[in-house]
């Protein structure tokens, strides 16, 4: 997803999530199309 | 996490391929993305990952993170681009995308367009109006998505933003 250039940076504490389990770690969640940055393809 | 900077989470746009994972019965939201393993944990945040660099996802000199729009004109003009380029539309099938909200919150990078978030839960689905007409199948569809992931189903983005 094309979003742009980077603005600022900000640490988000909820006071109620939407779900209340402990997060779960993912794979990389967006990996750049082929034809942006091949390079950061996992192997 | 160290002293927060705001309480609360942002709310952006995004996409998600709805899948059916080996051994799984139902539909899961997965990445649009070729990353097989990026499902979408019903009921559970996601933490993002960068495994390329092994960085603490969002990092500003990388492109970790999971990724949400601001505007759902930006995510329509980008799904859009997407489906106009043949070597990226066999990626999945129109019917099977999937529209929605999602809160994000932690270590939040704010792009001019959107946003890269270190934690992540759909906070509802958006059909396309035409959708219901086009793709019937698609409504009961997301309407097991919805109560899979707990979340509400919707055809205006107003009633998720």
């Amino acid at each position: 997803m094309n979003i742009g250039e980077p603005i600022r940076r900000e640490t988000y504490e909820p006071i109620t999530l939407p779900i209340e389990q402990e997060p779960v770690p993912a794979e990389p969640e967006e990996v750049p199309v082929p034809t942006e940055v091949p390079t950061a393809v996992p192997a | 996490m160290d002293t927060p900077d705001r309480v609360g989470y942002v709310v952006g746009v995004r996409w998600w391929r709805r899948r059916r994972l080996l051994g799984d019965d139902g539909w899961v939201l997965t990445s649009p993305l070729y990353v097989a393993a990026s499902a979408w944990p019903p009921g559970r945040p996601l933490r993002a990952m960068c495994l390329p660099r092994g960085c603490e996802a969002p990092a500003e000199r990388c492109r970790c993170g999971i990724y949400a729009f601001r505007d759902p004109e930006h995510l329509l003009t980008h799904v859009q681009g997407w489906y106009s380029d043949p070597e990226l539309f066999a990626v999945t099938t129109i019917e099977r995308v999937v529209f929605g909200a999602v809160a994000l919150w932690g270590e939040v990078i704010e792009h001019e367009r959107g946003y890269r978030a270190e934690y992540a839960y759909p906070l509802g689905l958006w059909v396309p109006p035409r959708w219901r007409k086009l793709y019937p199948q698609v409504e009961a569809i997301h309407r097991a998505l919805g109560e899979r992931y707990r979340i509400p189903v919707v055809y205006e983005w107003e009633e998720l933003l």
